[in-house]
């Protein structure tokens, strides 16, 4: 299978789709940002923010971390652009470098015994702008119910069914085969459901498809 | 219900949650990445020379060589052209350039006919005064580094970059023109970040220059002891561009600030917007933010900030709480941690925190 990001055009906050398909343009940007020719950085930017920064948002949640997140993707996406071969695999190879930059905080946020998925400054974030009681009962059980997922099955789960991903650029993204990715799914799907079952707060709707 | 559809549908509901918060949350702008992407290079650059320097001294233990390489961040000036290295004292560039590079790798070239004075040489960096000319200025930054280039009432703060500074002693205006990185200028009328690409003329309206940058003592074969000059006079308040913004720039300011790694302004910034606009809802974010800044190396401000938050009630007073509880447990401070957890409980039984403050509660003797 070739690194080649197979990316849905979903509107971003500003209104306008992420990624189009420009195979030419984007080989052109690579080649333009390795030769250090002057704006392709910016350009590379430009082009890749709001992508990142809606990816790192679906896995880690919104907060004040998103915009430290973002620099971090973004030194580790040009420290290695020599090395992105297709030069068309260059959105694929960003959205490996997010989904590799989520999981290492999931894993940092377990080891500091934030317990909850979304516990530190995400839904601090969201609980101010919206209020406590403004977050989606549904939405806060999902977060605490994710939480109880590896972090690999974390990341999977909310690529597949919060950012709308197709398997396979799932499978892209955590670097895994379609076999695998479709094996690891089902079984963090059963668990997710089991944890949401169990808890019953407000998600028996989705659970039972009586929500649209 | 197929297991699918419904995670699809809910996940789906999650993601418009998230649209909402993330629409009503302005990323960082393009320059602003960029400077922390140069600023995390610079970095990484700067490892790699210690880990060079590091092995360079172990080979030559090892040979039995008494070598004097160390491997420090100490820096030292070398003259252009292999000449032995003066210290602080006047530098003039004729008919061609002169460079003064220095042991971390920065460089400052002194462009044909400008004339500049090296004030002072630190372990992490040096203050040189630009008297008339062109300065071409490349710091490897990092986290120890700072370099100051003074020019006629204006101080160049050099946070990690690449720019040139053309200072005219007849117009009395200082040009920068950014590369690279970013600097902060500040002066009697301008306290100003600038970040590459960017080129800004400065000019203030003042009779003379202020008196604390003067000339160094005329022994200027003192030896490489670093020798401090004096600091420039502190920008007059009524003057300062800070005292006169509202409290949502002022907290920008000092996000961009953070974000960018100057965490030092960041907090300044933050105090400034809690002293001029308290019990406002900035005051609470700045004083949430700083207990965050604060966690790891001043776990006793942290906690106070917190607790001034949990007070003030508010958008932030959850979290706060649930952070403290968290500092104080992670103190071993149990007692307080257990108190806290009591109370976030009664307060916030729903709240992000229950599942810990609920374990806290269940552990206690």
């Amino acid at each position: 299978m070739t690194a080649t990001a197979i990316l849905p055009q979903v509107p971003t906050a500003e209104g306008a789709p992420v990624l189009q398909g420009d195979p030419e343009g984007i080989a052109r940007l690579l080649d333009d940002v390795v030769a250090q020719r002057p704006g392709a950085d910016r350009e590379l930017v430009d082009r890749f923010k709001h992508h990142v920064a809606r990816l790192l948002v679906r896995m880690l949640g919104p907060g004040p971390d998103v915009d430290d997140l973002l620099q971090e993707v973004m030194f580790r996406v040009f420290r290695r652009l020599h090395k992105v071969d297709p030069p068309d695999a260059l959105p694929g190879y960003v959205t490996a470098i997010t989904v590799l930059v989520a999981r290492e905080t999931i894993k940092k946020r377990r080891r500091s015994r934030w317990l909850s998925f979304f516990s530190n400054d995400v839904l601090a974030e969201m609980t101010a702008k919206h209020g406590a009681d403004d977050v989606p009962e549904d939405v806060r059980a999902f977060y605490d119910a994710l939480a109880k997922l590896s972090d690999h099955d974390q990341v999977c789960i909310t690529l597949r069914h919060v950012e709308g991903m197709g398997l396979e650029e799932v499978a892209v993204a955590v670097g895994v085969s379609l076999a695998t990715i479709k094996r690891h799914l089902q079984r963090a799907e059963a668990q997710l459901l089991d944890v949401l079952g169990h808890d019953g707060r407000g998600v028996a709707p989705w659970t039972r498809g009586g929500k649209s | 219900m197929n297991a699918e559809r419904s995670l699809g549908r809910l996940g789906a509901a999650v993601g418009r949650e998230q649209d909402r918060a993330l629409a009503e949350q302005p990323l960082a702008d393009t320059d602003t990445i960029l400077a922390g992407v140069a600023r995390k290079n610079r970095r990484a650059t700067s490892r790699r020379r210690m880990t060079v320097a590091a092995a360079m001294v172990a080979c030559a233990t090892i040979a039995g060589v008494g070598s004097t390489v160390k491997a420090t961040r100490e820096v030292a000036p070398v003259a252009s052209q292999g000449a032995p290295a003066p210290s602080v004292g006047p530098r003039q560039a004729g008919e061609v350039k002169m460079p003064l590079r220095f042991e971390d790798g920065t460089t400052i070239v002194l462009q044909p006919q400008t004339r500049a004075d090296l004030h002072a040489v630190r372990a992490h960096g040096a203050e040189l005064r630009l008297d008339e000319g062109v300065l071409d200025v490349s710091v490897v930054h990092t986290e120890e580094s700072r370099w100051d280039v003074f020019a006629g009432p204006f101080d160049v703060h050099v946070t990690g970059t690449k720019f040139d500074a053309r200072w005219e002693p007849k117009t009395q205006k200082l040009t920068i023109v950014m590369r690279e990185g970013s600097v902060r200028v500040t002066g009697p009328c301008v306290d100003e970040p600038l970040t590459a690409p960017n080129t800004k003329t400065f000019a203030c309206d003042v009779a003379k220059p202020p008196a604390s940058v003067a000339a160094p003592a005329a022994d200027t074969t003192a030896d490489p002891a670093p020798a401090e000059a004096p600091k420039p006079a502190p920008t007059p308040k009524n003057a300062d561009d800070l005292e006169a913004k509202s409290a949502p720039a002022l907290v920008t300011l000092a996000d961009e600030a953070r974000l960018g790694g100057d965490a030092a302004r960041a907090r300044r910034i933050y105090e400034l917007v809690r002293r001029r606009f308290p019990a406002s809802p900035e005051a609470a974010r700045s004083a949430f933010l700083l207990g965050r800044m604060s966690e790891q190396t001043a776990p006793n401000e942290a906690a106070q900030a917190y607790g001034e938050v949990m007070r003030g009630g508010g958008a932030y007073a959850q979290e706060a709480h649930g952070r403290l509880m968290e500092l104080e447990q992670r103190r071993g401070d149990t007692a307080r941690a257990r108190v806290l957890a009591v109370d976030y409980l009664v307060k916030f039984p729903n709240g992000p925190h229950r599942a810990y403050a609920a374990s806290i509660e269940a552990a206690a003797p």
